[in-house]
């Protein structure tokens, strides 16, 4: 029997997708950091992970919400949590999420070089089916 | 057949030298990840080790901190502690 090991989805990209459509309209969401900056914007990153099992992967997404009051940051980290929780169970790009697990924050840590901006973060066990959805 | 525990023994347990190895090696492997992947460069991600206090349960406990400047900077910037918790599995 040959034994084929499944490549990880992007989980990333995933993450950045669910966060997109959450933020449609109200602030940009990217993996980097932006050239200028806007009153509100959410940068995405990967921040390792594991793999559980066979079938899952989970990666560790680390979120950061930067606005200009801590209210705001805050709200924001709600709406991040939201989105990722309502993702589960869905396809997001080809990718079915498993689950959003294992949450820490949001919490206020402000940014070393951004400090005319409140910067909050979550971060959370982004869990992802390894198998494409239908095959 | 009764099962007594003699409860003081758990906390010996917990001190025992296995269990203060396995869990300082993983507290190593955190460090020394910070440490790599740190723009400071100084060492600055140290441990920590010792047991809890007795009374609930005196788990032994093992941390990585940030012993520098440079380093809570570098934390703060780029999450190195968050991003270095995956050398520590067991």
């Amino acid at each position: 029997m040959v034994f084929i090991h499944p490549t990880p989805k992007p989980a990333l990209k995933t993450a950045l997708a669910v966060l997109r459509v959450a933020f449609d309209g109200v602030a940009p969401v990217s993996a980097n950091m932006p050239k200028r900056l806007v009153p509100q914007f959410v940068v995405v990153e990967r921040a390792g992970g594991s793999r559980p099992n066979l079938v899952t992967d989970a990666a560790r997404i680390l979120i950061h919400c930067f606005a200009l009051s801590p209210e705001v940051a805050e709200s924001m980290c709600a709406t991040v949590d939201e989105a990722m929780h309502n993702s589960i169970g869905t396809v997001v790009d080809s990718v079915f999420v498993r689950g959003w697990d294992n949450v820490t924050g949001g919490m206020s840590r402000p940014h070393p070089d951004v400090l005319s901006m409140e910067r909050w973060q979550m971060n959370g066990d982004f869990m992802l089916s390894t198998s494409t959805p239908g095959s | 057949m009764k099962v007594k525990f003699r409860r003081g023994c758990w906390y010996d347990v917990r001190r025992s030298s296995e269990v203060v190895s396995v869990l300082e090696s993983a507290a190593d492997r955190v460090a020394d990840a910070a440490n790599g992947l740190s723009g400071a460069g100084d060492g600055g991600y140290m441990t920590g080790s010792r047991q809890g206090r007795r009374a609930p349960q005196g788990r032994w406990r093992t941390s990585v901190v940030t012993a520098s400047a440079a380093a809570m900077v570098d934390d703060a910037r780029n999450n190195t502690l968050l991003k270095s918790l995956d050398a520590g599995r067991i």
